[in-house]
């Protein structure tokens, strides 16, 4: 213990008594700590942080599977039938839900709101902390109406009062009594302030209506693949018992907290590799660093070993060392990461899942313990061993000259910015490929445009509300009446050029719905569901597409573009003929050689009005879902027609003013017409750019650790190469004297360091060819083997380099063969 | 201790040759050499002649190509490392002609090292630094660093650090070179003192008048003893 003091003691001391050096070691651990501590805490609480409920990994999503192995969510029937069959869940629950509207607390408000079976709340192991759960009572067909709130909801609009009963809410034009609160930070799933039960609407029966997402908790005896392939079975039987009337042959199951990360976990484990790549390059750094000054003190150590410390003893000291350079870098890099998960949390997409658990919490801590550790080693070691193998009497017989680093430590050196140079370029590889992803993406043509346009999302009450019973024309009229009038006193705002709407937007997530349709002769119409069904076995009148429900302005203010019949108009009101225009993609796919125009669909089973729509127009295709993902076929209605599903409808408002004045007169308008629709603003070159969240937050990560990179690869080329100058002064004064000229002299020193980085380059390319594919799925029209980007980035690291070594290269010119003969 | 006879240091036949790029250079041929307890030998001879290298293989820092060497009846010729590096520690102290001070220890901590190999407990790190020290009359400047001192002070810590242990014998590799006259005579002085209290000392030097303070002189050319005298003044 007293010698670890010892040497724990010197150690600082000499830290201290180099503060140049010290100040690079440790800001350069930091920022690789830092870095890479950040990222770890994002990837910990999005990906590895368990649920916070009891036993989280008992707990699964379930999806149907069709032939083709799509999977969907489930169908109701579909779902109780597997839920009467399986032995594998302790409990199975099914869940849907919207935005709505609420009133009846001290605002109205746009809330989630979700609907769910009974043992809900038994999958997820959650209570009510106040108030009380669903009763067996609550959950059956007719029972008064009951919900559950957030426990934010019931501090921001109920005012956290413990009495419940007093309080009614508003939702869908049912009157809901609150009956418990459910803890804090508790909102599953996606943000939900409500729960209501499921029992509480009329129970679906189309096996072919997939709109529950369905979790489980799994017994504790039951494993995963138990589960999945007892699901298989339950969901082979039930194809053979219902054939086409069911699209589910088989399912899906995975843990749900798998289920909830699925999509961003390629683009977080990305940017854990870049982190780590970065990381690799700073500890390069700092092992040049720590072989420069271990050089330095070849004859500090020579002198203990000639006073009998052992290589054990030298090799204990240089650990100690590491461990306090690693150690002040991790309490920093820890600050740095404070700092970088903040930032982070405040740049990452909206969609990134689970944002709520990223912060510095203590299994980050230990991880940093554990990363300062392995580096403190491996820093510790490697010094250790490549100070400690040099011959003592040689560093002795040096006397009191500084002793310099032979040619192995120079080769060692530029072994390492070799290494340094090839991660660097795989960084910056990665980081040019997401760049011409994000370039080609924006290159898109998206069929629409986004300049001078305000979007105004609400939730109006549902029309469905008393299903299976069809809202009365009176309802529909109503309906349409109030977006008349928004419509109509919008377009009297001064500056506002078009006004119009649709229950969906390009690129507004999750916002697009879809389902099969069929292509009728006028006549044909189905009388029922039932009927349609029927009908829909016949594959060669049925096709899938988009339903988007459109205000007759949508086309001209989006800026999609006609291309063959009429848009909407004054002739498509309630009780004419219902009007279709669908998009070009939808056209070339079921009419390839014919003209759509008059052909009549059936589309009634997404809003349950079976009459028939006729094809009046074909528009331009629009990128609904993505900007990298190719138009579906679409189909539009008129929403004075198919008013159904304008639960959710989108304003949007063409102007040349300044948005916030636009919207400040929009809010009034909508204030006067109904004070209980809270809007919610947004500019469409917003949307644009949040659709784009993801890819830029992606780009903007590993472009700066590429950049960091860069920059520590160029100070570790520099560093070697400068050293290699100081080291053949003599030598290079001895060519001086015997004729070099200075372009002599800059060649033979460019020449050794381009050398150096032509093998890092090209360990780099082979590293890059190798490491690219795996980010295949975040590139966008762009080949993981990108000659241009490969191309390019070689050339930067060639620039970058040829600086780097320009500089000691130009001071060797300089030698003055007297001085440095003298020196000698 | 040495053998019954008193013999502290014994090479019979010793030889050391060096490879480098397939040329051999035989540094040392054929040396025979035995120390007595308390004698006090300098080794003398032109540039190159294998001084250094001699004092080296004494001083267990390199070992032979061929030959036997006994140090303190123990054969050390083909130790490990590990066990050259334990007797070093024990046995023999160095003073080197750079003074070899670590810059970054204090003038106690310098001397203190050999007892810190050593494994000494604190306390008795303390009294024997602190009696080294005064030996050399430098105990005043415990809390300095070496380049606070002149090169004479610096040298008079080295001894104190080669003291401390109370090694067998001091290997002393021109100890004068890098100090100047006053300076040198000083040191060797100081040397003379050890001697007289009964050190062994083993020296390295080109000057004849600093091998003149020793009892014997030993004179290497091309690698090989040619010459052996004994001082007027010897007293062994």
């Amino acid at each position: 213990m007293g010698i670890l003091w010892l040497d724990l003691r010197h150690a600082l001391r000499q830290l201290r008594h180099r503060p140049g050096f010290t100040a690079i070691t440790v800001l350069t651990l930091a920022l690789g700590i830092g870095a890479t501590t950040a990222i770890f805490s994002v990837v910990y609480g999005v990906l590895l942080r368990p649920l916070s409920y009891p036993k989280p990994e008992q707990i699964v999503r379930l999806w149907e599977v069709d032939p083709a192995g799509h999977r969907m969510n489930f169908a109701e029937p579909n779902f109780v039938d597997l839920r009467a069959a399986s032995n594998s869940f302790a409990a199975i629950t099914e869940t849907g839900g919207d935005e709505v509207t609420v009133t009846g607390g001290a605002a109205p408000t746009r809330v989630n709101a979700a609907v769910v079976s009974q043992d809900f709340f038994k999958v997820l192991g959650v209570s009510p902390v106040a108030g009380r759960g669903f009763s067996p009572e609550d959950q059956r067909q007719g029972a008064a109406p009951v919900l559950l709130v957030s426990h934010a909801y019931w501090q921001q609009y109920l005012g956290g009062a413990p009495d419940l009963s007093r309080f009614k809410l508003v939702a869908d034009n049912h009157v809901f009594s609150v009956i418990g609160v459910m803890p804090q930070n508790f909102s599953f799933p996606d943000n939900t302030a409500l729960w209501v039960p499921r029992d509480f609407f009329p129970p679906d029966t189309s096996r072919t209506a997939h709109n529950w997402v369905v979790f489980g908790r799994l017994t504790d005896r039951a494993s995963l693949p138990q589960a999945r392939a007892e699901l298989d079975a339950i969901a082979h039987r039930l194809k053979q018992q219902y054939g086409q009337d069911t699209d589910m042959s088989a399912a899906s199951i995975i843990r749900l907290q798998d289920a909830m990360t699925a999509q961003v976990r390629p683009a977080l484990f990305l940017l854990l590799g870049a982190v780590g790549f970065l990381l690799l390059v700073a500890c390069a750094n700092v092992a040049n660093l720590l072989l420069a000054q271990s050089a330095a003190r070849q004859r500090e150590l020579a002198i203990r070993a000639a006073l009998g410390a052992d290589r054990h003893t030298l090799v204990r000291q240089f650990l100690v060392e590491s461990f306090v350079l690693c150690g002040i870098s991790g309490a920093l890099g820890v600050i740095a990461a404070r700092w970088g998960v903040d930032l982070l949390v405040a740049l990452a997409p909206k969609d990134l899942p689970r944002l709520d658990s990223v912060s510095t919490n203590l299994p980050v801590l230990f991880f940093v313990l554990c990363l300062t550790i392995l580096l403190s080693v491996a820093l510790g070691i490697f010094t250790a061993v490549r100070a400690t193998s040099g011959d003592v009497r040689e560093a002795l017989a040096e006397g009191g000259r500084q002793q310099i680093s032979g040619p192995r430590s120079q080769r060692f050196g530029r072994t390492i910015v070799v290494a340094q140079l090839a991660t660097t370029m795989i960084l910056l590889v990665g980081a040019g490929l997401l760049g011409r992803s994000l370039l080609r993406v924006l290159s898109v043509d998206p069929g629409f445009r986004t300049e001078h346009i305000v979007t105004m999302d609400l939730a109006f009450p549902a029309l469905d509300h008393a299903l299976p019973e069809l809202p009365s024309d009176a309802e529909k009229a109503a309906r349409v009446h109030e977006i008349d009038e928004l419509f109509a006193r919008l377009r009297g705002v001064p500056g506002v050029e078009s006004v119009a709407g649709g229950d969906t937007l390009p690129l507004v997530d999750n916002s697009v719905s879809n389902g099969g349709f069929l292509i009728l002769r006028p006549g044909q119409q189905p009388q029922s569901i039932e009927d349609f069904e029927k009908l829909g076995h016949n594959p060669s009148i049925t096709g899938y597409a988009d339903y988007c429900v459109a205000s007759d302005d949508y086309f001209r203010v989006l800026g999609i573009p006609l291309l063959r019949g009429r848009f909407f108009d004054g002739r498509d009101t309630l009780d004419a003929p219902h009007a279709a225009l669908i998009n070009e993609a939808l056209a070339r796919k079921r009419w390839p050689n014919e003209d759509p125009l008059g052909k009549t669909i059936e589309f009634g089973n997404m809003d349950g009005d079976l009459r028939l729509l006729t094809i009046v127009g074909v528009v331009g295709d629009a990128r609904n879902r993505s900007l990298e993902t190719r138009p579906d076929p679409t189909i539009y209605v008129d929403y004075r027609q198919r008013p159904m599903r304008t639960t959710s409808f989108i304003v949007v408002v063409r102007t040349a003013q300044p948005p916030a004045s636009v919207i400040a007169a929009a809010r009034e308008i909508l204030r006067d017409i109904d004070p209980n629709l809270p809007p919610h603003f947004q500019t469409f070159a917003q949307v644009f750019a949040s659709s784009l969240a993801s890819r830029r937050f992606n780009l903007m990560l590993v472009g700066a650790f590429a950049a960091a990179a860069l920059l520590l690869a160029a100070a570790g080329i520099y560093g070697v190469m400068a050293y290699s100058v100081a080291r053949r002064t003599r030598e290079l004064g001895v060519r001086i004297a015997l004729g070099a000229t200075a372009g002599d002299v800059l060649r033979l020193v460019l020449g050794q360091g381009l050398g150096t980085t032509a093998i890092g380059v090209a360990i780099g390319v082979a590293g890059s060819l190798a490491l690219t594919g795996m980010i295949r799925s975040l590139l966008f029209g762009v080949s993981a083997f990108d000659p241009l980007t490969l191309a390019a980035v070689t050339l930067l690291l060639a620039a970058v380099s040829l600086f780097a070594c320009w500089i000691p290269a130009r001071r060797a010119t300089r030698v003055d063969p007297l001085e440095a003969l003298r020196y000698e | 201790m040495a053998d019954a006879n008193g013999t502290l240091i014994k090479m019979e036949g010793v030889k050391k040759v060096f490879y480098t790029d397939e040329v051999e250079t035989h540094a040392l041929e054929e040396i025979h050499l035995e120390i007595k307890k308390g004698q006090y030998i300098s080794i003398a001879g032109p540039s190159g002649c294998g001084k250094s290298t001699l004092l080296s293989i004494l001083g267990l820092l390199d070992s032979p190509s061929g030959g036997s060497y006994w140090l303190n009846g123990q054969p050390v010729a083909e130790l490990s490392t590990s066990e050259r590096t334990r007797i070093r520690n024990r046995e023999i102290g160095f003073i080197f002609q750079a003074f070899n001070l670590i810059g970054d220890l204090t003038v106690y901590e310098n001397v203190e090292l050999p007892l810190t190999y050593r494994g000494s407990g604190a306390a008795e790190r303390k009294q024997k630094v602190q009696n080294a020290l005064e030996r050399v009359g430098m105990a005043h400047r415990l809390r300095h660093y070496p380049s606070q001192l002149s090169g004479g002070q610096q040298q008079r810590v080295a001894v104190a650090r080669a003291l401390v242990g109370d090694p067998l014998i001091l290997m002393a590799d021109e100890p004068t070179g890098n100090l100047d006259s006053k300076n040198g005579e000083a040191v060797m002085e100081l040397l003379r003192d050890l001697h007289r209290n009964g050190a062994t000392i083993c020296m390295v030097t080109h000057d004849q008048r600093y091998a003149n303070f020793a009892d014997r002189s030993i004179h290497l050319f091309d690698g090989r003893i040619t010459e052996e005298t004994q001082e007027a003044h010897a007293s062994a």
